[in-house]
């Protein structure tokens, strides 16, 4: 009975890493530079969801791993950039605001989701506790 | 204590739901220090043995029944047991969370309310258990239900 509240728990948690992914592509939506200060464009991070909250085969959901999307970077051309390249092309981030956007108001009420079912599962105990009481 | 009341408080519903009272609030401790340290960097989660405290309790309530004897605890490797049978917790480091930040730590706020809510019902089963036992106990003192 207790383990429906891992569900739940691992359900919050994945949408949780997710909402952070997405904040991260929005965050980075012009960034042109890596880590290292180097000419390279941000890649949009996207979150991969696996089965079973620790390990394949338990209930629950857990995350696989937060990758980068191999998409086409967005080209604009701009020759005065600092990093323009030789055809004057400056590479910017695949980042989409309105896919982000509404990536994050479904991780919203992904989440929200969760806590009502956890809710249910916690209100479902407490009236099986009235039989006691 | 004389033999007929030990007999009420030492054994049966009362004593185990007693000890089961008094590991969710020591465990309720761990979790909310957990919570404080959401954001420590380094920090570990921490637990109660919950499966080990459970296993220790079933051998108790078996060995209670067996004997017809009160309910006495074991140590066991993360449980002290003191002389008047009061038991105690060693904290070990939470193994099962799947998600790790860059300082190794395994935190997830959302796990600790999960945990805090299921210790919560049990702590909730155990007070009704003692509330109905002390209910039956002072219907037998005033003779009438």
């Amino acid at each position: 009975m207790f383990g429906t509240f891992d569900i739940s728990v691992s359900g919050m948690r994945a949408q949780r890493v997710r909402m952070t992914a997405i904040a991260q592509n929005l965050a980075n939506i012009n960034t042109t530079h890596n880590d290292a200060g180097e000419p390279e464009a941000y890649r949009r991070l996207v979150t991969i969801m696996a089965q079973g909250a620790d390990k394949a085969g338990s209930p629950g959901v857990r995350v696989a791993g937060v990758v980068e999307d191999p998409g086409p970077l967005r080209r604009v051309n701009d020759p005065d950039h600092p990093d323009a390249g030789p055809d004057g092309y400056v590479s910017y981030p695949n980042v989409d605001m309105v896919t982000e956007n509404v990536d994050a108001i479904e991780a919203a009420r992904a989440f929200e989701a969760n806590v009502a079912a956890f809710e249910m599962t916690k209100s479902l105990i407490s009236n099986a506790l009235r039989i006691l009481a | 204590m004389s033999n007929w009341l030990s007999n009420i408080f030492d054994r049966g519903p009362l004593a185990v739901a007693g000890k089961v009272a008094a590991f969710a609030e020591a465990r309720q401790a761990v979790l909310a220090d957990n919570m404080a340290n959401i954001d420590t960097p380094g920090y570990k989660v921490r637990d109660l043995p919950v499966a080990e405290f459970q296993k220790a309790l079933a051998r108790a309530i078996g060995q209670a029944r067996t004997a017809d004897g009160p309910l006495r605890f074991e140590p066991t490797r993360h449980m002290a047991v003191g002389r008047d049978g009061q038991l105690t917790f060693e904290p070990v480091e939470r193994q099962d969370a799947n998600l790790l930040f860059h300082d190794r730590g395994n935190r997830s706020i959302e796990q600790e309310i999960g945990e805090m809510v299921k210790n919560t019902l049990v702590h909730r089963v155990a007070a009704e258990v003692m509330r109905k036992q002390q209910g039956t106990l002072e219907a037998a003192i005033r003779g009438k239900f």
